[in-house]
């Protein structure tokens, strides 16, 4: 548990030096596409003790550089374990990273993934035509998902597929879940401004969730207030993105509250409860200005193939 | 001149030894009189003795043996200078003037022609009094025996009751001037070599503050199928007579008439007898005490037990077949109390009627019943009164009828009844002001009730669980006169060691019994003499541990009994470090390590459980759904779906990771119809079909649908096939345990084998009020396995800590959906 702090503290650290350092320089020297990888690593995770069993997962490209935890927790006091999917890196702190813990929430049928309790060994990695990922499957009393994250070579996202098998007809619910740019630790609502840029529109914040339309393509989540360098968090990272596939999604959700935490919600068509996104953040924090600028640069890396 | 300094040494050290003896504070305090003016008795010189004992012992022979006072004054004093000095006393009879004239010295016992011409009236000092005097060629010891007054016993007597004054004066004088000290049988008894002994002038008298200084355990732990190895050889002891537990009145109290004879006395009459609630259900049970409850809204019953009594008195106790011997009247007192079975909600048109259950004591714990048996009580009392004046009912406020009636009518009760008032926190928890104040008020409001007569006694309770807390309850005894004042009288305090007689303990059960005789009695300075005398150099740190034991009980488990901070880390591994330092402080092979293997004997065990109960978290168990008709209910095991399953093992309920001797495995499944179980038990199982479902081996099962711990299922069934099925609701508001409960549609069903045995059952989800779980759901749940055949044991799903109710402790059961 020790080591797990330090390590904790150190990232911490690292992430405030290294948006120190480059507060206001957001763009960083152009990334080049290099052979997406895939692989199981040793990574540190808070109070050990609290986890049953867990794996972290390296996805790296010349782009980016993203780890993914898959924790099943101990049951704790009166709370049985949970399971849950974490993202680590880019980010360490904000957007799809800490303090959330699972980025990604699924419900099938009435089951939610969190009391599952899969096993671990069932991961598979794999590395093909360009791409670099794993899936892992699941099965949620007799119906069987398998979820794959991955990354391509050309494209700094983060992208991932839930696929259903073939005779699955059942609702499915997915929410990300992520924390714009930065929040203030101290004021966990009221102080914030929050936008998602969609394709076709900015969404402000509202106290009741905004129905999202397939013209909202994509998503960029900035904070007019909370950007890098800027008080009243200078270790804000800046602006964080996601995307989907309309085809199999018959309703989408985005809460954009005066509050610290943002969520969005997709509910699948039953009869093809399958769903391709894709998200990203970043290690270097850049003002909504300097991400922008890179998005525009880098638009196809941001598109889905 | 070396042997002349030697000598003076010696003599010295003698002094030194028993120069405060008279006044030593590990002793019980006693009432000192002006002295006799005389020179010192020189009893033993050099190790010679010229001295008899006088006292007339045929007057005794006619009475059992436990009631022989002076005879068994006699044999204190012989055995106390034979082992100590090597000396044989002779006996001589007191009128043997010429034979006592032999003798320099005389140690005159119970009344004789010494005792009187000494002035000493024995007679007139308190029941089981004592009184010890010099004079110039001797010393006497007298005190008020029943044996010496006549009509002091009659043919109704207990023979638990006894007067036995000189006795309690010979114990008295070889501890006080011989250093006898009487802490445990063989090794744990100090006999200190003797080769000088000089007694200045002195004149004292004690008599015990209660009358009755109760348990029937010592008898039970000096037979010598309970002797412990440890002692060495076993000695027939009167440890009983060496700790003055007796009792020293007629008063008793507790659950009688004995159901088991009473209803066989009158087999015609068990409608009337033993109440039958709404639902029908009869509270009578055949082969057990609990699950009888004698109708005490029937005034009836008084009437039966009245008749009953002067059957026995007029056949002058021949005739006894409602008591068999047990509880039975004597000739001050006649007892009355219900079976010990907890009944709520009782309800017929008698309570309904004269509405005997007022509104705000409607389910309430303590004192719901109150009004009905103080109905019961009084019209009991008052025909008592008038059939047999000049005797007095003994009752027993307990379970839901503690507190005192509410209603006008029945809060006066007749001047001939005692009460014995049960009170589950004492002496635990005698240092919580809270606790102390409650229970201070209940019986204040009794008191009133009873026209200012006080409680008549307290049934005490050692500490059940807590093994740190068994070795220091006992001093909190001492407290209990001063805490409750005026409110509780002289009579009796009886003290239920819950469990065994543990001589491990010995020491908390010494300072108990003597607070009882003495609640002045300084605890603090008998232990402190009794570590040096029995562990010599380890005694610093037996101080230190039990010090430490008392300041954790104190500060932390009488206030908010939390086991994990009173029993932290870092007070277990000072507790092991004491253990350590103490026997490395002892010479290998010595009579000190022999005496410290038994302080440190229940040790190790109880602080393995602590840190259990530190590391502990509650145990998940994965069931996997099944479809239904692949199980049926026979107790084989033989499906094959069972091969599927988790194992689940279970362990010791007290914390400790000691594997179970004769483990029990169990298996769990389920479907959308309900539960399924299967469950194997290695040993020897109890099948008896004559006992009780809690007397053979059995299961029980606890089930908590959801993680609110909003209500329990609790499901039992054992080797004889019986079952036992209840319910309790926790919240919003906690109810009564519900043992009317009813589960239909349960299936259990059992092979027995000589080594082993096998249950499988099924708890359908439509009886638990149709809550069924959802899919990767979670509820709460235990599984307990009573093993009842020899050796005894408990072991669990989740540790118990003594309670199997407790719902904080029961496991997960994770409802894992159909994945194959």
């Amino acid at each position: 548990m020790k080591n797990s702090f330090v390590i904790f503290a150190l990232s911490l650290f690292a992430a405030a030096l290294s948006v120190t350092g480059q507060a206001t320089t957001g763009a960083t020297k152009q990334a080049t596409a290099e052979a997406a990888t895939s692989r199981v690593i040793q990574y540190g995770i808070y109070q050990p003790e609290t986890i049953n069993d867990y794996r972290a997962v390296q996805l790296h490209n010349g782009f980016n550089n993203y780890v993914v935890k898959l924790v099943q927790t101990k049951a704790m006091g009166n709370q049985p374990g949970k399971f849950e999917i974490r993202l680590r890196e880019p980010t360490v702190y904000y957007s799809f990273s800490r303090p959330i813990d699972d980025f990604i929430r699924i419900k099938v049928g009435t089951i939610q993934l969190i009391t599952l309790e899969p096993d671990l060994k069932d991961l598979q990695i794999w590395q093909r035509d360009g791409k670099a990922g794993f899936d892992m499957p699941f099965n949620f009393d007799g119906k069987k998902f398998t979820l794959t994250l991955y990354l391509r070579e050309d494209s700094p996202v983060l992208w991932g597929r839930w696929q259903g098998a073939s005779d699955v007809n059942v609702p499915v619910e997915i929410s990300f879940n992520l924390v714009v740019s930065g929040f203030d630790p101290s004021k966990f609502e009221g102080v914030y401004e929050r936008r998602a840029d969609t394709s076709s529109r900015v969404i402000e914040m509202n106290s009741s969730p905004q129905p999202l339309t397939p013209a909202d393509s994509r998503l960029i989540f900035f904070d007019e207030k909370f950007q890098p360098g800027k008080l009243p968090n200078k270790n804000s990272v800046g602006p964080c993105f996601l995307t989907w596939q309309w085809n199999t999604v018959e309703t989408a959700q985005l809460w954009l509250n005066n509050y610290y935490h943002t969520s969005v919600t997709v509910q699948l068509k039953p009869e093809s409860p399958n769903f391709n996104f894709g998200l990203w953040e970043s290690k270097t924090a850049r003002t909504n200005a300097e991400f922008m600028d890179y998005f525009k640069t880098n638009q196809a890396g941001f598109e889905q193939k | 001149m070396l042997k002349g300094f030697l000598i003076s040494i010696a003599l010295l050290f003698a002094v030194l030894l028993l120069g405060d003896s008279v006044n030593n504070p590990a002793l019980n305090p006693v009432k000192f009189q002006s002295p006799p003016s005389h020179q010192p008795l020189r009893l033993v010189v050099d190790g010679k003795a010229n001295l008899a004992i006088a006292a007339d012992l045929e007057s005794e022979k006619s009475l059992p043996p436990v009631r022989r006072s002076v005879t068994n004054a006699v044999d204190v004093l012989r055995e106390a200078f034979r082992r100590c000095a090597g000396i044989e006393l002779p006996v001589v009879k007191p009128d043997n003037q010429k034979e006592l004239a032999n003798y320099q010295y005389v140690i005159a016992v119970g009344t004789n022609r010494i005792t009187d011409g000494l002035g000493m009236k024995p007679g007139q000092l308190p029941k089981e009094g004592l009184e010890v005097m010099t004079f110039p060629n001797g010393i006497a010891i007298a005190g008020y025996d029943g044996s010496q007054i006549p009509g002091s016993y009659d043919r109704y007597d207990w023979s638990r009751y006894r007067l036995n004054g000189t006795q309690n004066g010979a114990y008295d004088f070889v501890e006080r001037f011989l250093g006898v000290r009487y802490y445990f049988p063989g090794i744990g008894t100090i006999w200190p070599k003797i080769t000088n002994l000089s007694i200045e002038p002195v004149h004292y008298t004690d008599a015990p503050y209660f009358h009755n200084r109760f348990t029937h355990l010592m008898l039970v732990a000096m037979q010598p199928q309970n002797h412990y190895q440890e002692f060495g050889p076993y000695e027939n002891a009167d440890f009983e007579g060496r700790w003055r537990i007796t009792l020293g009145s007629r008063y008793w109290a507790g659950h009688g008439p004995p159901i088991s004879s009473w209803r066989v006395a009158h087999p015609e009459l068990k409608e009337m007898m033993f109440y039958r609630d709404p639902g029908g259900h009869q509270y009578y049970d055949e082969l057990q005490h609990i699950g009888n409850y004698m109708d005490v809204s029937n005034l009836e019953l008084a009437d039966l037990f009245v008749k009953d009594l002067h059957h026995f008195f007029d056949t002058e106790g021949k005739w006894n077949a409602t008591w068999k011997g047990s509880a039975e009247p004597n000739s001050e007192y006649v007892i009355f109390g219900n079976c010990d079975t907890f009944v709520s909600g009782m309800d017929n048109a008698v309570i309904r009627d004269l509405k005997l259950i007022p509104p705000s004591r409607c389910g309430d714990r303590d004192g719901e019943l109150s009004d009905v048996y103080a109905r019961f009580h009084i019209a009991l009392a008052e025909k008592l009164k008038k059939e047999f004046p000049g005797m007095r009912l003994s009752i027993m406020p307990y379970h839901n009828y503690v507190l005192p009636p509410l209603l006008s009518q029945y809060r006066k009760f007749p001047d001939n009844v005692d009460v014995r008032i049960c009170i589950y926190d004492f002496p635990r928890f005698t240092r919580n002001p809270a606790t102390v104040e409650k229970w201070r008020n209940i019986l204040k409001e009794w008191r009133q009730v009873l026209g200012g007569h006080p409680i008549s006694s307290l049934w005490l309770y050692n500490e059940p669980s807590n093994l740190f807390g068994r070795a220091v309850v006992g001093r909190y005894v001492a407290d209990l006169p001063k805490i409750l004042g005026p409110e509780l009288g002289r009579e009796e305090l009886f003290l239920d060691d819950y469990g065994g007689f543990d001589w491990e303990y010995y020491y908390t059960s010494y300072v108990a019994y003597r607070s009882m005789w003495n609640p002045d009695f300084n605890i603090d300075a008998a232990l402190d003499e009794q570590w040096k005398l029995l562990y010599g150099n380890a005694a610093p740190y037996v101080k230190e541990f039990y010090d430490l034991l008392v300041e954790r009980w104190e500060k932390i488990m009488a206030q908010n009994g939390d086991r994990k901070l009173a029993y932290n880390l870092k007070v277990l591994n000072r507790l092991d470090q004491l253990l350590q330092l103490a026997a490395q402080a002892v010479p290998a092979d010595s009579l000190e390590e022999r005496r410290l293997k038994l302080f440190a004997k229940p040790w190790p065990k109880a602080i393995r459980e602590a840190r259990g109960i530190l590391a502990f978290s509650k145990p998940s168990y994965r069931v996997i759904k099944v479809d239904p008709e692949q199980i049926t209910i026979d107790g084989k095991i033989d499906e094959p779906v069972w091969k599927n399953s988790q194992v689940m093992t279970l362990i010791d309920v007290m914390g400790s990771d000691e594997p179970p001797k004769f483990p029990t495995t169990g298996r769990l499944l389920w479907s959308d119809q309900g539960l399924y179980g299967a469950f194997n038990f290695a040993g020897k199982p109890e099948v008896d079909p004559g006992k009780s479902i809690w007397e053979n081996c059995h299961l029980e099962v606890f089930l908590s649908p959801g993680l609110e711990h909003q209500e329990f299922f609790q499901y039992v069934t054992g080797t004889t096939g019986l079952q036992h099925v209840g319910q309790k609701t926790m919240k919003p508001m906690e109810t009564p345990y519900d043992s009317n409960w009813k589960s239909p549609g349960f299936k259990h069903a059992v092979q027995i084998a000589p080594d082993h045995w096998m249950l499988e059952f099924f708890i359908p989800w439509a009886d638990l009020k149709n809550q069924k779980p959802a899919v990767y759901g979670s509820w709460f749940g235990n599984f307990i396995h009573n093993k009842c055949s020899i050796p005894k044991g408990t072991t669990a799903f989740s540790m118990t800590l003594g309670n199997n109710h407790n719902i904080e402790q029961f496991g997960f059961i994770k409802f894992i959906g159909k994945e194959k």
